[in-house]
């Protein structure tokens, strides 16, 4: 049950299409919008292939230049608690 | 991270992927994308540090960031030092550029 | 997770995102965003300690670039310590051995590798027809890879015919095995990490996890901010980070660990806290031998002599540690004594001990390791997720090599002994040999191996990844011994030039790390596997290469008659390993998997030994059954081991204890961490670590000269009266990173008589402003 955070560093102009755009991806939930054109998002997955590969997603999406990890959290506490 | 993707085709890929999103997790190794996923390098202290000090210290500062010193984005980790070692001191570096200043000067 | 919990997760990751980017941290422009394409990247485990963090490389242009933590690995989720972020420096120094180098007239010139491997191979030729096999050996290394060590083990106890292999582990394990071996009849821990992530209490003994095993102590305090319930309680002789962050330190007069571990015990027995059910199934009771001596004359033997006893017995002998009598070996008050005892038993609690080196470099390294496991048993408190005793391992695979592959005087593979004729049989059937060639008795621990070489009983020996004339306790007489002439001979593999090369005939230019393919096994029994990613400098070799190369030339190349090495080797050795509980998988499973706990057993690995459902070898209904102890029906044994003295304790003459250790930034010699300037500058040289009463009545204050001298040798070192560790009163402490303060000369090279093991932690120091 992996969570982490990204912040998307958006091109001019392009920070509306692209919300729109990530917006209707199930794992992920926009945060904030900042003034210098970046998206606060966070992102939750069942497991850590899951969540690489939608940081991959985000990566490849039409004017997006950089996004960065700012904090992930791991809690796979599930199948140990008898 | 430099996109050198044509627009048309990364439109056309980005509608490829979000449709095939869940089958990633089964695809081979994909190095790159863990290693961009990966965290960045810990930056080195440039200030004093006081010897017996944990992430409770440390955070007085970093934690909302008080004298200007940077935000900590993962302030629950406490035990900074671990990955945050001792640069090379700020004052240090200064005194030296200025002892260089006072040389150049003297020639 | 519940849904509150879950939603507190996500505005904390969403405020610590904003916090990152309002921060500025982050680049806002194209251009200023980093160009990390055209970098190769590929999986490895951490070249440095025992916790075995996963680690991506990134090569470009056949140099290693950047390395991160790797986010999919379970060990580290992506974080690295400090020593771990600087890999990609660690490999590139200037001064990197390229070139075979062969002493000629006092001077070392440079050679081709068929100049130095004939000579090498005539040398160990010439003494072997002359003095017999025995009279050469190979010292190896708990950061030799699984290859490295299983070539090394077959060619001299399957070719040559000599039981001359010890590898560095003996300085640092040792005490672990043989306390795993005699409580459990098998190495290696039944817990794993998972244990750090769920469990409530933790025991730290003589460990200082905040500087020497960073990423679990991270996972432990990370456990404890979730559950304010957890508790770390550091049992040290001296205040550490590990002290600053735990809930409670508890100082303790060396050696007394052994009082306090039969302490705990006797309160638990007086007071009738132990699990019956549990003793009665799962447990035996036992007592060795006492006065067992400590290693300090040449060939000293010891060989135990157990004792069945019964739980009334074991009673009895707990009657001496009373609380009173143990707070007055140890200072420790009566009052903490009975807090932790209770803390240990209460069955509210999942308690975890964990320990390293002040258990394990010890003169009683092996009773302590006993005495801990005890507690458990007492309790019922193994076996079970969260609740656990964990030996820490220090090396990268001195599990793995050393201790899986058996790269001891007395071993073989999976857990086998020289001594036992059905194992010599296994193993020369695996190997294609006649089992008369595996002699039949150890030859020498560690230790006793340089003494031999001193004594000139060795002529020729090989080292390879490890720096002993720098590690070796009562280093000088070692150090000597090396360049007595008369037909002795030393080759040194390493990469960088060290305080042993310098005492070498030959010096061979070796590979590091991730310019060989190679696999490490770490202290939870996960078995990590890399491919060799870039070459080696100028003509550096994998030693794995260098071995072969000595058995072509002494006439043993059909041991090793493989074409890809690396997997048809691992298909071999794991032969060894198959249906004895320590099964390990395909070499394919581990090219795909960050790493593989053992036992593997169809596709899945196994978290927790011993324990049914997670162990595949215990029967549905047995609950927990230690199947390895077929002597005692899969029962563990309860030993009675009394407290006995250290071998050099401090008096009128040596009045202060000298303990020795690591430090974060540097990794054992520091001859790789040595290297990167930035670790220079964080941590430069060893100092000695004095507390401020003892270092007033000196007249010695901060940052001021002081000559500690011991029976064997003396340094002057600065003072250090309030850095990160703090020496308690009668106690100092110095890092043995520093090439040029070889603090080892100092140290006593007294062992445990059980597990040959020296304490590096113990001898007596006067100490003098210089």
């Amino acid at each position: 049950m992996p969570i982490s955070s990204v912040v998307i560093s958006c091109r001019p102009g392009k920070i509306d299409v692209i919300e729109s755009r990530l917006k209707g991806l199930p794992q992920l939930e926009i945060h904030h919008r900042l003034e210098n054109g970046c998206l606060i998002a966070v992102l939750e997955t069942e497991t850590v292939d899951a969540e690489v590969s939608l940081f991959n997603e985000i990566m490849q999406t039409d004017g997006v230049f950089d996004v960065r990890l700012a904090y992930h959290h791991f809690e796979d506490l599930q199948e140990l608690q008898t | 991270m430099q996109r050198y993707l044509l627009p048309l085709a990364a439109v056309a890929l980005s509608v490829l992927m979000l449709s095939t999103a869940l089958a990633y997790a089964d695809d081979d190794e994909d190095f790159e994308t863990d290693a961009a996923y990966a965290e960045g390098n810990p930056p080195m202290v440039p200030h004093r540090m006081e010897p017996g000090a944990t992430g409770d210290a440390c955070l007085v500062c970093h934690l909302e960031g008080k004298n200007g010193a940077p935000l900590s984005p993962h302030a629950v980790r406490l035990d900074c030092v671990q990955c945050h070692a001792q640069g090379e001191i700020k004052e240090k570096k200064r005194a030296a550029a200025k002892k260089k200043k006072k040389q150049k000067e003297a020639e | 997770m519940d849904l509150s919990r879950r939603d507190f997760i996500k505005t904390a990751a969403a405020a610590a995102a904003l916090a990152a980017a309002a921060g500025g941290k982050f680049a806002e422009t194209a251009e200023a965003a980093p160009d990390t394409s055209g970098l190769k990247w590929g999986k490895a485990p951490c070249r440095f300690c025992g916790t075995g963090c996963g680690v991506l490389v990134g090569v470009k242009d056949g140099k290693i670039v950047a390395t991160k933590g790797d986010p999919k690995a379970p060990v580290n989720k992506g974080l690295n310590c400090i020593k771990g972020y600087f890999l990609s420096k660690v490999l590139n120094g200037k001064d990197r051995l390229t070139k075979p180098l062969i002493r000629k007239g006092g001077k070392m010139i440079e050679a081709s590798w068929d100049e130095a491997l004939d000579l090498i191979a005539a040398k160990f030729r010439e003494s072997i027809d002359r003095n017999g096999p025995d009279s050469v050996a190979i010292y190896g290394s708990g950061q030799w890879t699984v290859f490295e060590g299983y070539a090394a083990a077959k060619l001299f106890k399957g070719g040559i015919g000599t039981n001359n292999i010890e590898p560095n582990a003996r300085l640092c394990m040792a005490s672990a095995v043989t306390g795993f071996m005699t409580t459990f009849a098998s190495d290696e821990p039944m817990g794993c990490y998972d244990d750090l992530d769920v469990g409530d209490t933790y025991f730290l003994w003589g460990a200082n996890m905040a500087e020497c095993h960073p990423v679990l102590f991270s996972r432990l305090i990370e456990n404890r901010l979730k559950n304010p319930e957890v508790k770390i309680i550091d049992f040290g002789t001296r205040h550490t980070r590990t002290s600053q962050m735990a809930d409670q330190y508890i100082k303790f007069t060396p050696q007394t660990d052994l009082a306090l571990l039969n302490g705990i015990a006797h309160i638990i027995v007086r007071d009738k806290l132990y699990d019956e059910n549990f003793i009665n199934q799962h447990a035996v009771f036992k007592k060795g031998k006492t006065n067992i001596g400590y290693g300090l004359e040449d060939k000293f033997k010891f060989a135990d002599d157990p004792k069945p006893i019964t739980f009334d017995e074991y009673k009895e002998f707990l009657k001496t540690y009373t609380p009173e009598y143990v707070s007055g070996l140890s200072g420790v008050p009566v009052r903490t004594i009975e807090e932790v005892a209770r803390l240990y038993a209460d069955k509210e609690r999942k308690v975890n001990s964990l320990w390293t080196m002040g258990f394990n470099q010890h003169v009683r390294g092996t009773w302590a390791n006993n005495l801990v496991y005890n507690i458990h048993l007492l309790t019922g408190k193994i076996c079970k997720p969260g609740e656990n005793p964990m030996s820490l391992t220090g090396q990268p695979s001195a599990c793995g090599t050393t201790r899986e592959v058996g790269t001891f005087t007395h071993r073989l593979p999976a857990d086998m002994v020289v001594t036992n004729p059905e194992h010599r049989e296994k193993a020369a059937k695996i190997w294609g040999i006649d089992p008369k060639k595996i002699p039949d008795k150890p030859t020498y621990s560690a230790t006793e191996m340089f003494r031999a070489l001193d004594r000139g009983d060795i002529k020729v020996v090989w080292v390879q990844v490890t720096n002993p004339f720098q590690s070796l306790p009562n280093l000088s007489r070692y150090r000597k011994g090396a360049r007595k002439g008369d037909g002795r001979f030393v080759i040194v593999s390493d990469i960088y030039p060290t305080r042993s090369t310098e005492l070498a005939d030959v010096i061979l230019p070796s590979a590091s790390w991730v310019e060989k393919e190679g696999v490490f096994g770490n202290a939870e029994r996960r078995t990590q596997q890399w491919f060799k990613m870039v070459d080696p400098p100028g003509e550096a070799r994998n030693d794995l290469w260098q071995t072969i190369e000595l058995a072509k030339r002494l006439g043993y190349g059909s041991l090793f008659p493989y074409k890809y090495v690396e997997k048809e080797m691992w298909e071999e050795y794991r032969l060894f390993n198959a249906g004895q509980g320590k099964d390990l998988a395909p070499y394919e499973a581990y090219t795909k998997a960050r790493g593989l706990r053992w036992p593997v057993v169809n596709g899945k690995e196994t978290l927790y030994r011993y324990a049914e459902g997670h162990d595949p070898y215990v029967k549905p209904g047995e609950g927990i059954k230690f199947y390895k102890n077929k002597k005692d029906d899969g029962k563990a044994v309860i030993w009675a081991r009394p407290y006995e003295p250290a071998a050099e304790a401090p008096d009128r003459q040596y009045p202060f204890w000298l303990c020795t250790g690591r430090v974060l930034e540097h990794w054992h010699t520091g001859t790789m961490t040595g290297r990167v300037p930035e670790l220079k500058r964080a941590y430069g040289a060893a100092v000695c670590e004095i507390h401020p009463e003892d270092a007033k009545k000196l007249g010695v204050k901060q940052g001021e000269k002081v000559k500690v001298s011991s029976r064997r040798g003396s340094i002057v070192l600065t003072a250090d009266l309030r850095g990160r560790g703090k020496a308690e009163k009668g106690n100092v402490f110095v890092a043995f990173f520093d090439e040029n303060k070889l603090i080892n000369e100092l140290c006593i090279d007294a062992y445990c008589p059980i597990s040959g093991e020296p304490d590096f932690k113990k001898c007596a120091v006067k100490l003098e402003k210089a």
